[in-house]
């Protein structure tokens, strides 16, 4: 009875200080941790039966670790871009090198150190994926980078776990190495035979949705079980087992199914880690620490991030909102801690330390990407003087008025208008932020220039008002009328401007903005086909025709 | 770091994973498969037997999710629509059982009488998951001993709360001692009342609220808060720790986020609820099993023979008809999920003794095994065993069958004078459709329906029908086959449906035959008796919405394709 009042208290406390993290708008981990150092043995001391929750906690672990396996489907690694795995690598090779040092410095000795500093380079994915949706910016081409970087830390991490598993149990190297090799050797048998078996299994149990998702996990336990038993860590056979499923057509819905599981479980987990910090003369000596330290992933992190984007090419404001989505770090990085924690190898002062660190980058991080835009504004000097490969051409203003038509984002809708501006005229130009397509417009002799029209400055320094056409296909509200705002300011009726919209009221914003036309894809698509319709009726030979036409034009738009 | 409790965990759901699947392949409920893999645990890996606390927390968090859910899909509305034979049938059964078992069991097992009476209270409750599989597997859900038998289990699932509330006051305090027991029960009911009271405004806005962050995860998180203080809070007024989830569950059910509470719960639930029938099985040793699988096995028949003939008395007693009534008592004789919890409470009050609890918890597998068997074979049973009484016994079947299927307040059947009318058998759901459709012609028919209520109504409304089975020739007597141009049969049970044919052919071999077929199979055994006529609604449904689609995507010669499906299916 002890356990369940005490397991009562500590989620009503949660309840409360969760709902308060919500109206700052803060990520409910904060919250958790919160909750934590409330209920821990320095303030009400509540909880006391710290073996149930802890077994809870570390369940919530495996079961997030699992999930995090059902992601790394070997076919999603395939899919992470170039931009994501150098950036992605890059940023974890410096963040860690740097922050080593920093931490080095700070008084920590080697194994501390090397610990801290690969606990900086994670960023959470809750706080990322939360932030993205929020804000919609999932689809956009920083997000989508964003969602990159996380899956190649998540390959990085679950390469570490296995290091950190194989050289905790000793000094002795060659015993260690003997342990890595046996861990390697255990995922690619157990993969190779899972492969083949597991679809299988995972068919008969569909039948009952109960049963699947306790084949589920029950089998992460398992092999997480099995894992451990060779020596190696209960962590990493989690992650395994994810994996192992991930490749199984039933992914996806196990993941939903232990979704609710991870939440509560997880909960627990980080209530521990706070109820865990050390209060007191102990906290104050890693406070210093941990304040440089958050300053660092804060501030540091975006910079590594911003200068290796800018050096593939990518555009100031893209590059900083992805260098912002890593200036913090991750439930991951707690783990590894405790892990380091629970082997030995490091000191309960490091993981205060880190946990600290957490609470202030996640904190941090949420308002700067919530407050992106001015944070880019005020920062802007710094971040110009960092650009070390400056964009070229384009703020010329006298070579503009070359052009006729200026056609922003070659996407699929900008693809097609392209090819009927070439049909009138040969004075156009394409901009474009995605450094691939730029190359691959180059290639077909096509005059393109690189920037981003969310880039305010861009616009101001165009003398775009002299051209005779401006057709932006972005998909942006904000953008768009600043696009026409700026077309209009000059003397005289100024140039066409057409743009996209998707809803009737941004349509409308625009046109009393002065667009010329805009482009609405669902309107249009719907007109086009109701009026076939209209001409075929019932008669199946003419959409055949249609049908025909269609194919044939496809083919020639898309080149194959 | 130590990992063994963790292991210790993953070896039961691993267990529970192994006992669910053999389950599932033998056609058994999940419940079972799960108590099974837990005895085998128990036996194989001994430390699971002790006390563990870790277990035992997780159990009994399952036994409070459980609870929680099932106050959280309880709706007032569905219990109005049970209607008064579900409702008092199930009380009265539940009460009769109860005190049958308090009378007999002293002198049968050598126990207390305070223990008879709270094994009455286990034995009395059926269960619904097995019986809604039975039901669903022979297409008897929508038939009219189906809508009789789940109003009867949801009266039982209910009653669980009253019973653990109840019984274990009773059971302890010895004898009856009246006036401590009516003080500490008018307790109770004014600290339930009080709850509800506070809790019926204050929960439902406080959760709205909390649905306006728009996270599951803080739904979640404080769903399980409320369900555990809840409990905490019934259990510090001298509730149980289930009632308080109950309770918690019941004040959610009617805020507006109580479906999205509901699939966040349940994968917890699931989990900690597997872990308690897992660990049911570690109390069982197989020794113990052997030695008193007698007493088990009787102890079984004797539980399913006191059920089935208490519901047969209370299904009669409300005027159904006397197969309708075996049907029922059949399919509620097994004892049911919610059982194991009052057992388990039980046991941790110390009423029940260990050995007890053992055999107790075998028998009631066993019951759950005969279960589905029996209801596959009541309608063949229930034939025969007329058709005996009849041969061989007549002043028994006059006094038997007559008088339970006659009814005072309805007159007694008499020859419908129709002539080239239609005859419609079964007045369910499928059957009601069909009787609207002929009512807008001139074509006249005549119904034949086993259930009570569903005839008072043609009645009122003018329509001729028949209080009876069809399978009785007296009964097709007089619907006047022999002048009749045709019979539409349209209950789903196969068995039923071939001797209601073979009576057709006897007696009118020129009557054109209509028949509903719940199976594929069923087709092919009726097909063979050159039934032409034959209509699987399933199919018939899934056409219509084939053909709707067909339709509004444009697709060319619509009726073409669905006459090819149409086709293969009948083979």
């Amino acid at each position: 009875m002890e356990v369940f009042i005490e397991l009562g208290l500590i989620l009503l406390l949660a309840t409360g200080v969760s709902v308060v993290m919500k109206l700052l708008k803060q990520p409910l981990i904060i919250g958790y941790i919160l909750t934590g150092i409330l209920a821990g043995p320095y303030s009400l001391n509540i909880l006391k039966s710290v073996e149930e929750v802890d077994l809870f906690s570390k369940l919530g672990i495996t079961i997030l670790l699992f999930i995090v396996g059902l992601n790394l489907s070997p076919k999603v690694i395939k899919e992470v871009g170039k931009v994501s795995l150098v950036t992605g690598l890059g940023q974890i090779i410096f963040t860690s090198l740097i922050g080593f040092f920093i931490t080095y410095f700070l008084g920590f000795n080697i194994v501390n150190s090397l610990y801290i500093a690969i606990a900086l380079t994670f960023s959470s994915t809750i706080v990322i994926m939360k932030l993205l949706s929020d804000r919609g910016d999932s689809d956009k081409l920083y997000g989508r980078i964003s969602v990159g970087f996380l899956l190649v830390q998540d390959i990085v991490a679950a390469i570490i776990l296995l290091l950190v598993s194989a050289f905790s149990s000793g000094e002795n190297l060659n015993y260690s190495l003997f342990l890595f090799g046996r861990g390697v050797l255990v995922i690619t048998v157990l993969g190779v035979i899972s492969y083949k078996i597991l679809p299988k299994i995972c068919n008969f149990f569909a039948q009952s949705q109960e049963l699947l998702f306790l084949f589920s996990v029950s089998f992460g336990i398992a092999v997480s079980g099995a894992f451990y038993a060779l020596n190696l860590s209960f962590e990493i056979g989690a992650l395994f087992a994810g994996v192992l499923i991930s490749s199984t057509p039933y992914a996806h819905e196990i993941s939903l199914k232990m979704r609710p599981l991870r939440d509560f479980f997880i909960t627990l987990f980080f209530v521990l880690l706070g109820a865990h910090l050390m209060l007191g003369a102990e906290l104050l000596a890693v406070l210093i620490p941990s304040l440089v330290l958050s300053v660092f992933v804060l501030i540091g992190n975006p910079i590594i991030v911003f200068v290796l984007m800018n050096l593939l090419g990518y555009s100031s404001s893209t590059a900083f909102k992805a260098g912002l989505n890593v200036a913090q770090i991750s439930e991951f990085s707690l783990i590894i801690m405790s892990l380091g924690l629970a082997v030995g190898q490091i000191d309960i002062a490091s993981v205060s330390l880190v946990t600290l660190v957490g609470m202030l980058t996640i904190t941090g991080s949420t308002y700067l990407i919530l407050y992106s835009d001015q944070v880019y504004n005020f920062s802007k000097p710094i971040f110009k003087f960092l650009e070390f490969r400056k964009t070229k051409g384009l703020n010329k203003t006298n070579k503009i008025s070359e052009y006729d038509v200026i056609l922003f984002g070659y996407n699929r809708i900008g693809k097609g208008l392209l090819k009927s501006v070439q049909k009138f005229t040969t004075r156009y130009l394409v901009i474009d932020f995605d450094p691939d397509k730029i190359s691959e417009l180059t290639k077909k002799e096509i005059n393109v220039e690189y920037g981003d029209l969310s880039d305010i400055e861009l616009l101001e320094d165009l003398s775009i008002e002299r051209v005779k056409m401006v057709i932006s296909t972005v998909n942006d509200l904000g953008v768009n009328l600043a696009l026409v705002s700026r077309c209009r300011s000059g003397e005289g009726e100024g140039p066409i401007v057409i743009a996209v919209s998707d809803s009737h009221k941004d349509t409308h914003a625009l046109y009393d903005a002065g667009a010329s036309y805009v482009i609405m894809p669902h309107y249009l698509g719907s007109l086009y086909s109701s009026g076939l319709i209209l001409k075929n009726k019932l008669n199946n030979r003419l959409y055949k025709k249609s049908q025909d036409m269609h194919k044939k034009r496809l083919s020639n738009f898309y080149g194959f | 770091m130590d990992y063994s409790l963790l292991i210790d965990l993953a070896l039961i759901l691993f267990g529970g994973t192994v006992g669910g699947i053999l389950a599932t392949k033998f056609k058994q409920p999940l419940v079972l498969g799960y108590i099974v893999s837990g005895l085998f645990l128990g036996s194989l890996i001994p430390h699971f037997r002790g006390e563990s606390d870790i277990t035992t927390i997780i159990a009994e968090i399952g036994v409070s999710l459980l609870l929680f859910t099932l106050g959280l899909e309880f709706s007032i509305n569905r219990l109005k629509s049970v209607g008064k034979p579900g409702v008092l049938g199930a009380i009265f059964q539940i009460l009769l059982v109860i005190l049958i078992f308090t009378g007999i069991l002293p002198f049968i097992l050598d126990i207390e009488f305070n223990v008879a009476l709270y094994l009455g209270g286990i034995f009395a409750l059926s269960s619904t998951a097995v019986v809604a599989k039975m039901l669903s597997d022979k297409g008897d859900l929508d038939s009219s001993h189906g809508d009789l038998i789940m109003a009867w289990l949801i009266v039982q699932d209910i009653a669980v709360v009253p019973l653990t509330l109840i019984l274990p006051q009773i059971a302890s305090s010895g004898g009856f001692d009246l006036v401590p027991l009516l003080l500490s029960m008018a307790k109770s009911l004014v600290a339930i009342y009080l709850l509800l009271i506070l809790g019926k405004k204050t929960v439902p806005y406080l959760f709205k609220k909390l649905a306006l962050f728009d996270n599951r995860e803080l739904l979640l998180v404080s769903a399980f808060m409320f369900c555990l203080v809840v409990s905490l809070l019934a259990n510090f007024i001298g509730l149980s720790f289930a009632v308080g989830a109950f309770l918690a569950g019941l004040l959610l059910s009617t805020s507006a986020v109580n479906h999205e509470v509901f699939t966040e719960i349940r994968p917890l639930r699931d989990m900690f609820s597997s872990v308690f029938f897992v660990s049911l099985g570690f109390l069982i040793s197989l020794g113990v099993l052997y030695n008193y699988f007698f007493i088990a096995l009787f102890l079984a028949l004797l539980v399913l023979f006191v059920k089935f003939l208490v519901v047969l008395v209370l299904v009669i007693f409300f005027n159904y008809h006397s197969k309708l009534a075996f049907l029922t008592s059949i399919a509620l004789f097994q004892i049911g999920e919610f059982s194991f919890i009052l057992a388990k409470v039980g046991f941790d009050a110390d009423i029940i003794p260990k050995s007890i609890f053992q055999v107790v918890i075998a028998s009631s597998i066993i019951t759950i095994l005969l279960s589905p068997v029996a209801y596959n074979f009541a309608p063949r049973v229930y034939k025969n065993f007329r058709n005996f009484v009849k041969q061989y016994v007549p002043f028994l079947y006059n006094s038997i069958f007559n008088i339970a299927d006659s009814d005072a307040k309805m007159p007694r059947p008499r020859k419908v004078q129709l002539k080239d009318h239609m005859i419609l058998v079964g007045y369910g759901r499928v059957g009601g459709y069909i009787g609207k459709v002929l009512g807008q012609t001139n074509i006249s028919y005549v119904v034949i329906d086993l259930h009570y209520r569903t005839l008072s109504e043609l009645r009122k409304r003018g329509i001729p029908s028949i209080y009876g089975d069809a399978i009785n020739r007296d009964i097709l007597k007089l619907a006047n086959i022999s002048d009749a141009k045709g019979v539409i049969i349209a209950i789903p049970d196969i068995v039923t449906n071939e001797l209601i044919l073979n009576n057709i052919r006897s007696l009118n071999p020129n009557a054109q035959v209509i028949i509903r077929a719940h199976r594929p199979e069923d087709i092919a055994r009726l097909s063979i008796r050159g039934v032409k006529n034959i209509i699987e609604p399933e199919f018939e449904a899934a056409l219509v919405i084939a053909k709707r689609i067909l339709r509004s995507a444009n697709v060319p010669s619509t009726s073409k394709i669905i006459n090819k499906v149409r086709k293969e299916q009948k083979y």
